[in-house]
């Protein structure tokens, strides 16, 4: 029956341009994965859910390089998805929690948190976003807006009002840091 | 630091992930192991955002169209999986086969299509009940425009005689159960006919079905047109039980979980495609980076034998439990759409040279495609 061979080829389309969205875009997936998640295996969890609902939604992914911004709009609803308790994907990604758990370098996982860190930490969720989408996966503004569901000129407002807060606490963290040194040059 | 560029470089420089870093690591097995959990999911749509309103990226991505979205509904029931292709012994195959065959000649219909240029190709039981033959006519036209011009179809036509009982399973009525029928049933003009139209093509699939005493005989061909559909319908003809299994492929029947041979029931179909990939002749380029896990086999499915529409989790469950034979092509998971289409030259040639299979198409690069098209 000719009909299932079209089925199969169709298939077989579909499959073939997933391959390329999903070797394109790993790295930049992982990454981001690793970025935002405290445990290799969160990060695990985190690619395979995305990838997964790359390959069901595979008519929706634009071509080129906009699947990655596509697939890090995916990341990060399956991020939130993740941190209200919905349900993970270990089945999918139980091979990759395993790995990455031995491949990654400890100074990925135990870096020392500098002051950049603290002071990002200490920002609200909406203006952190902005920041680490331009600061770690290197997003313009319109590719930002493409991932957040915004308008560019929200992105560019919060961009800004975001760098504001991120140097105050930045400062506000050093000045912390001095009066504490000092606190304990006078106590010793 | 008072410039935005300071305040990003500032947070530039505390990035735990850096890019390069990650490309580093070591995970290729793990990618791939992914890449073939991901695609063996059965597809099922992806559920609405529960009314959060655009969190999805502003693209402006629209749907495809009904057809390719009908082809992939489909190939979830459809599904994965092929091979168990029927070895080719030589000598009788009524002698050869024995009990198993003359049981399926017991519930065949013994109808066969007589024409110059067709012969059977395969013959299956199905559940070992029902039964279906399926036909091949070389030097027909070829199918290469179907799709797009996608794919790279030998110059075969096809047709199949389904038999089972009536009001079973049948593409108009998939989820019904399959059972044994017996023979008699005559070619008289009773025949329902009726068609379906295939994606991207401008040809139908034909069925014509005939429902006597509580049996049933279905024969499908796809065709460009009714009348060349009733052509070649009126080739078919009722013989005795010895002249049908004459007709039979010699080494190629096949049923469901194996394939039998002169010396019996094939093994678990798991293992028929464990065996195949270790026979395989990988290019060197693929070899090098191709786990044999990643090796992915698609089955044509068997008549009316239908499919689960959400398979088993695992690509080997599918094998185990559905290795309905079939033809059609291997692709290989995480590789580039070239090297699944050397290995999959690589492995067709080498079954063919055996005379394990008959290989009808196998997916084209964009350079044959062109190729294709500046020949026609």
């Amino acid at each position: 029956m000719l009909f299932h061979r079209d089925v199969i080829a169709s298939r077989a389309r579909a499959e073939t341009r997933f391959v390329e969205v999903y070797d394109d875009h790993w790295s930049a997936i992982l990454a981001y994965a690793l970025r935002r998640t405290e445990r290799p295996e969160d990060a695990a969890d985190l690619v395979a859910e995305t990838f997964l609902v790359a390959w069901r939604r595979r008519a929706d992914v634009p071509p080129g390089p906009e699947a990655r911004i596509w697939l890090y709009a995916v990341a990060r609803r399956v991020l939130a998805n993740h941190r209200r308790g919905e349900r993970r994907r270990a089945r999918l990604s139980e091979r990759l929690r395993a790995d990455l758990a031995t491949a990654t370098p400890c100074e990925l996982a135990t870096r020392p948190e500098p002051a950049a860190l603290k002071a990002l930490s200490r920002l609200d969720e909406k203006h952190r976003e902005v920041l680490l989408l331009a600061g770690w996966e290197e997003l313009e503004p319109a590719e930002i807006a493409s991932v957040l569901g915004l308008s560019s000129a929200t992105v560019r407002g919060r961009l800004h009002r975001a760098r504001r807060r991120f140097r105050m606490e930045l400062e506000g963290g050093a000045e912390d840091a001095r009066s504490a040194a000092a606190l304990g040059a006078e106590k010793a | 630091m008072t410039s935005e560029r300071d305040i990003d470089a500032e947070i530039k420089a505390v990035n735990p992930a850096e890019l390069t870093e990650v490309e580093r690591l070591r995970l290729e097995a793990a990618k791939d192991d992914l890449f073939c959990a991901i695609v063996s999911d059965s597809g099922e749509p992806e559920p609405k955002s529960g009314g959060r309103r655009r969190w999805r990226p502003g693209f402006g991505t629209r749907r495809r169209g009904l057809a390719l979205g009908a082809a992939m509904c489909a190939a979830g029931a459809a599904a994965l999986l092929l091979l168990a292709i029927g070895l080719g012994s030589a000598g009788a195959p009524s002698k050869a086969l024995g009990a198993p065959l003359e049981r399926l000649a017991k519930v065949s219909p013994h109808v066969i299509l007589d024409a110059p240029g067709w012969r059977a190709e395969a013959g299956f039981e199905v559940g070992g009940e029902s039964g279906s033959i399926h036909y091949h006519q070389a030097a027909g036209p070829t199918w290469a425009r179907q799709l797009g011009g996608r794919l790279k179809i030998a110059a075969v036509e096809s047709a199949q005689l389904d038999w089972r009982v009536a009001a079973t399973a049948s593409p108009a009525r998939p989820n019904s159960k399959a059972v044994a029928i017996g023979t008699s049933i005559a070619l008289d003009s009773s025949a329902r006919i009726y068609s379906r139209a295939i994606p991207g093509s401008p040809d139908r699939t034909f069925y014509a079905v005939w429902v006597q005493s509580g049996r049933e005989l279905q024969f499908s061909s796809t065709t460009p047109s009714r009348e060349s559909f009733e052509r070649r319908l009126s080739a078919l003809r009722t013989v005795d039980e010895a002249a049908w299994l004459a007709t039979l492929p010699e080494g190629r029947l096949v049923r469901s979980g194996g394939w039998f041979t002169s010396k019996g029931w094939g093994e678990p179909a798991t293992s028929a495609i464990a065996v195949k990939r270790c026979d395989a002749p990988l290019p060197d380029s693929v070899r090098a980076g191709a786990p044999r896990s990643a090796l992915r086999i698609y089955a044509q499915q068997c008549g009316h034998t239908q499919l689960p529409a959400s398979g088993p989790s695992s690509r080997e469950q599918h094998h185990a439990s559905n290795g309905h034979p079939g033809m059609i092509a291997v692709q290989q998971c995480g590789m580039s759409p070239e090297q699944s289409l050397q290995m999959t030259n690589a492995i067709h040639d080498r079954l063919e040279a055996e005379g394990k299979c008959s290989v009808d198409w196998v997916s084209a690069t964009p350079a044959e495609e062109r190729s294709a098209d500046s020949s026609r």
